[in-house]
C-alpha cells in the first residue's frame, strides 16, 4: 500500500541516471578501498563528503552509503585471498576464509561471502524501509529523556565494542568525553575550552579528528613496521560453489542477517560487532562446529551477512531519529547538514524522495556488489600490488585536501595532524579509538539531552524513569552494562580475539 | 623657444607623472569589476540564506561578466565567517553576506569575535529578509497572540519555548515577544531550528519562533498553529497571517541579509554594487527564486544600510541587556 507506493517513488529516483552512476561511483570506490588495508571507509567517506557539495543531496547520501557498504563487500575478498582484513569487519572472514582458499576452495569462499552479502543488503533494504517509518512516529514522541537514555544504551554498548580490557575502553570513552566538552556551551553561550580563540567556539573539529585517528594513525602505524613481506596470494581457479555448500550456508546467512539487524542499529553497534558475534554464535549452533578454523564455509557465511546487514542497519537510527550510531553515520549526518537537510524523524516526511532514493539505491548497490565483486576479483586483488611508498603520500594528500574544504579553514589541517599522531600513539598504547570517537559524538548528545530533560520538566530528576520509553532504554543499558562485564562473557570475547590473532 | 620646449615638456612630463596615480585610481573605480568578486557567507551551505545568497551572485555575476563566487565560513554561529570577512582588502572584490544575527546579535553575547560590526564594515545593500512567525503546537487551545498572552498570563512558569540556540535570532525574538507582552516564557535552546522545531512537533515544547519558509509545510498540514509573523507588514505571499504588531504595536523582529564591505572601500564601489543589486533584485525571475527559497527581497542605498546595520544593533543590545544575558 504505501509502503509500495513509497518504493515506487525510491526505484524512480533510485534508477535516475545520474542516481544509478554516483550509486556504481560509490560501491567501486567502496570495493577498492575496501580492498585496501589501511584505507577505510571512514577515512575515505571523510574526504569525499566536501566534494558532494555540489551535487544533489540524494546523489551525494547515494554515493557515500554506498561507499559504506561496499567497502564491507571489498573487505572480505582480502580476507580470503591473502588473510588481511581490509576491513576491520572483515577480520572475522579471515579465521575460516583464509583456510578455505588455502586448500582451493577460496572460489566457492569468495562466492559464500558475495552471496550471504547481497542476501543480508535486501534483507536490510526491506527492513529500513518497513521499520523507518513507524520508527519516525515513535521518534516524534522521543522528548530529552528518551535521547538522554538512548545515548547511555550506545555509549554502554560501545564498551562492548571494544576488543581489549574493559578498563582501558572505558578509558577512552572518559576522554572522548572530555574533548568534546570543548566549544559553546547550548544553554548559557558560555565558551568551554576555547582558549580565546573563535576557530573553537564551535569545539574540536570532528571530521578532522576522525580523519587523523583512522586515518593518519594507520598510516603512521604501517610506515613503522616493515610491510615488504610479499603476500601469498592464493591462486582463484572455480568459483562456483557446490550445492553441498549452498546448502549449508542458507541458515548462516539467515542468522548472520538477523544478527547483523539487530545490531546494527544499535548505537555503538554496526558491521564490526555483527561479525564477531554472528561468527561466535555460528560456531556455537552449526553441526559442523568442529570444521571452524579450518575452512568452514559456514565461518565465511554467517559473518559477511551479518556486517553487510549491520552496515545497512546502521542506516535506520540515521536516517529516522538523526542519531549516529557509529562513526560514518555521523559523517553521513555531517553530510546532510551541509546540504541544508536537517537529520531526524522528519527528513521522512519532509524529503521522502531522499529517503525512498536511498533506501532503493542500496538495494541496486547491493546488485551492483555482487556483479562487480565475483568477476572482477582478480582486478582488485592487483591493488594489493600498489607499492605503499605511492599509496600514502596520496592518502595523506586527500585527507588534508577533504578537511581543509569542509570549512576552507587551515585549523582543520592541523587538527588532522594532531589527530594523526594521537591516533598512533593510541594503537602503541593498545587503546582502540572506536571508543574514544563514540563517547566523542555522545557525550555533546547527552549532556545536551540531559539538561534540555531537566530544563523541560523543571529540575525534576524522576523523569528518567517515570517515562516508559526513557525507563524501558536505561533497563537496557543496565542489563548490557551487567552482561559485558561479566568474566564469562569476558573470557569469550577474548577467546574471540584470540582467534583471530592466532 | 628652446626653453619653451623644455617647459612644455617638463609640464607634460609632470602632467603624466602627477596625473598617472590619479588615471589609475580612477580607472579603477570606474572600470569596477575587472576580476572575480568573492562573497563570504557565514554558514553552512544550504539553507534560506546560502540559496539567497548564491541566486544574488549569480545575478549580478551575469551582468557584469565575472565570476561571482559564494564562499562559505560557517562556524560560531557565523562569527567565523564575519570576522574573516572584516579583515579582507577594501577594495570591493571581497564581500560579506551580513546576517543580522552575525551584525547585531552575536557581539552582546561573544567575547572574542574579532570584530566589531559598526566599526568594521560599510553597508551596500538589504539583500533579503526571512519572515519569521509566532508557531504553537497544535493542541494548545489558542488561535490568536491576544489568546496567548492571556493563557501565558496565568501561569508564568509552565510554559516554554524552542530556539535554534542560545543567542540565536530566534531566541532574541522570543525575548523581545517576553519583553513587550510581559510574559514569561522558559527558553529551551537546541542545535539548530530544525530539532526545535521538532520538538514544537512532539509537543515538548509550547512555542517556537521560526522561519516561516521553515514552519511552512507543518503549518499547512496542521501539525503546528501558526499565530502570526514578526514584521510591520503582513507577508506579501502569505497574507493570511496577521502581523503580531498588530496585537502588540512594538513588536518587530526582521531576520535579514545583507551586502557589507570592510571600512574603507570607496563610495563608488559601493554606489555601484548598491545599484547593481537594485537591478538584480528587480528582476521578475529572481524574486520569484528568492521568494520560493523563503526570502523577501528588499534592497537599500548603502547609507540606508548603514543606518539600518546601527539600529539594529543598538536595538537588539538593549533586548539582550533587559533580558539578563550577558556577554560571555
Amino acid at each position: 500500500m504505501d509502503l509500495i507506493g513509497n518504493l515506487g517513488l525510491g526505484f524512480s529516483v533510485g534508477l535516475h541516471p545520474w542516481n544509478l552512476a554516483y550509486c556504481f561511483a560509490g560501491v567501486l570506490l567502496g570495493t577498492v578501498v575496501g580492498v585496501l588495508p589501511g584505507l577505510g571507509p571512514l577515512a575515505t567517506v571523510a574526504m569525499l563528503l566536501p566534494l558532494t557539495f555540489g551535487l544533489e543531496p540524494v546523489a551525494s547520501l547515494i554515493m557515500l552509503a554506498g561507499i559504506y557498504y561496499g567497502s564491507q563487500y571489498g573487505g572480505s575478498t582480502t580476507a580470503i585471498l591473502v588473510n588481511l582484513p581490509g576491513e576491520s569487519a572483515s577480520a572475522v572472514t579471515t579465521i575460516d576464509g583464509y583456510q578455505m582458499a588455502l586448500k582451493g576452495r577460496a572460489g566457492p569462499a569468495l562466492a559464500a561471502a558475495a552471496l550471504g552479502s547481497f542476501f543480508a543488503g535486501t534483507v536490510a533494504t526491506v527492513l529500513i524501509a518497513v521499520v523507518a517509518r513507524p520508527l519516525t512516529a515513535l521518534a516524534l514522541s522521543f522528548g530529552p529523556a528518551e535521547y538522554f537514555s538512548l545515548m547511555v544504551v550506545g555509549l554502554i554498548s560501545s564498551i562492548a565494542l571494544a576488543s581489549g580490557s574493559i578498563l582501558k575502553a572505558i578509558a577512552m570513552i572518559c576522554l572522548g568525553l572530555l574533548l568534546s566538552l570543548t566549544g559553546t556551551d547550548i544553554y548559557t553561550g558560555t565558551p568551554r575550552f576555547t582558549f580565546g580563540y573563535v576557530e573553537m567556539l564551535d569545539g574540536l573539529d570532528f571530521v578532522a579528528l576522525a580523519v587523523g585517528i583512522y586515518g593518519i594513525g594507520e598510516i603512521l602505524r604501517n610506515l613503522e613496521g616493515s610491510n615488504g613481506a610479499p603476500k601469498v596470494i592464493a591462486t582463484v581457479t572455480n568459483l562456483l560453489p557446490t550445492r553441498e555448500d549452498l546448502k549449508r550456508i542458507v541458515a548462516p546467512v539467515i542468522r548472520g542477517t538477523a544478527i547483523g539487524s539487530m545490531l546494527g542499529v544499535l548505537p555503538g553497534g554496526g558491521a564490526l560487532l555483527s561479525s564477531f558475534v554472528a561468527y561466535n554464535v555460528e560456531k556455537k549452533t552449526s553441526r559442523n562446529s568442529a570444521e571452524f578454523g579450518n575452512g568452514a564455509i559456514e565461518g565465511v557465511a554467517a559473518p559477511e551477512a551479518a556486517n553487510n546487514a549491520g552496515a545497512q542497519t546502521s542506516f535506520i537510527p540515521m536516517l529516522a531519529l538523526g542519531i549516529p550510531s557509529n562513526v560514518v553515520m555521523a559523517l553521513m549526518i555531517g553530510a546532510m547538514i551541509m546540504q541544508g537537510i536537517q537529520p531526524g524523524p522528519n527528513v521522512v516526511v519532509s524529503n521522502p524522495e531522499l529517503f525512498w532514493g536511498l533506501i532503493a539505491s542500496m538495494w541496486i548497490g547491493n546488485a551492483m556488489l555482487v556483479i562487480l565483486n565475483l568477476p572482477l576479483i582478480g582486478l582488485w586483488v592487483s591493488l594489493l600490488r600498489i607499492p605503499y611508498d605511492i599509496l600514502f603520500p596520496a592518502i595523506i594528500a586527500f585527507c588534508c585536501i577533504g578537511v581543509y574544504s569542509v570549512n576552507n579553514s587551515a585549523s582543520g589541517v592541523y587538527m588532522v595532524t594532531i589527530a594523526g599522531l594521537i591516533g598512533y600513539l593510541l594503537i602503541k598504547l593498545e587503546c582502540e579509538p572506536a571508543p574514544f570517537v563514540l563517547g566523542f559524538i555522545l557525550g555533546p548528545m547527552l549532556e545536551e539531552h540531559l539538561r534540555r530533560a531537566m530544563l523541560i520538566s523543571g529540575g525534576d530528576i524522576t523523569v528518567f524513569v517515570t517515562r516508559p520509553i526513557s525507563a524501558f532504554l536505561l533497563a537496557i543499558a543496565t542489563i548490557t552494562l551487567f552482561v559485558v562485564s561479566r568474566p564469562f562473557v569476558q573470557k569469550q570475547r577474548e577467546e574471540v580475539f584470540m582467534e583471530e590473532e592466532g | 623657444m628652446r626653453s619653451n620646449a623644455i617647459a612644455r615638456g617638463l609640464s607634460i612630463a609632470l602632467f603624466l607623472i602627477g596625473s598617472h596615480p590619479f588615471a589609475s585610481a580612477q580607472n579603477q573605480y570606474d572600470s569596477y569589476p575587472t576580476k572575480d568578486i568573492k562573497i563570504i557567507a557565514p554558514f553552512p551551505p544550504g539553507g534560506a540564506a546560502d540559496s539567497a545568497a548564491r541566486i544574488v551572485a549569480e545575478g549580478i555575476g551575469s551582468e557584469w561578466k565575472v565570476s561571482v563566487v559564494v564562499e562559505n565560513a560557517p562556524g560560531a554561529a557565523g562569527g567565523i565567517g564575519t570576522s574573516k570577512a572584516s579583515r579582507a582588502k577594501p577594495d570591493g572584490y571581497t564581500i560579506l553576506l551580513g546576517t543580522g544575527a552575525a551584525l547585531s546579535v552575536l557581539p552582546h553575547v561573544t567575547e572574542n569575535l574579532r570584530y566589531s560590526p559598526l566599526d568594521d564594515f560599510e553597508g551596500v545593500s538589504l539583500v533579503a529578509d526571512f519572515p519569521t512567525v509566532l508557531l504553537v503546537r497544535s493542541d494548545l487551545p489558542v488561535n490568536s497572540v491576544r489568546q496567548l498572552i492571556d493563557l501565558l498570563n496565568t501561569d508564568p512558569t509552565k510554559y516554554k519555548f524552542s530556539s535554534s540556540g542560545y543567542g540565536s535570532s530566534l531566541h532574541l525574538a522570543g525575548e523581545l515577544f517576553k519583553q513587550k507582552a510581559g510574559v514569561n516564557l522558559t527558553h529551551v535552546p537546541f542545535n539548530g531550528a530544525g530539532p526545535a522545531l521538532t520538538a514544537l512537533l512532539g509537543g515538548h515544547v509550547d512555542i517556537m519562533f521560526d522561519t516561516l519558509s521553515n514552519a511552512y509545510p507543518y503549518i499547512e498540514d496542521g501539525r503546528v498553529r501558526a499565530l502570526g509573523v514578526g514584521g510591520l507588514e503582513r507577508v506579501a505571499t502569505a497574507k493570511q497571517f496577521p502581523t503580531i504588531s498588530e496585537t502588540i504595536p512594538e513588536f518587530e523582529v526582521t531576520t535579514w541579509a545583507s551586502l557589507m564591505v570592510p571600512k574603507g572601500t570607496a563610495q563608488t564601489i559601493k554606489q555601484k554594487l548598491s545599484e547593481k543589486v537594485r537591478e538584480v533584485l528587480s528582476k521578475p525571475d529572481v524574486i520569484r527564486r528568492l521568494e520560493r527559497v523563503g526570502a523577501s527581497p528588499k534592497f537599500t542605498t548603502p547609507e540606508e544600510m548603514d543606518v539600518i546595520a546601527k539600529e539594529s544593533f543598538l536595538k537588539w543590545g538593549e533586548v539582550v541587556k533587559k533580558a539578563g544575558l550577558t556577554l560571555k
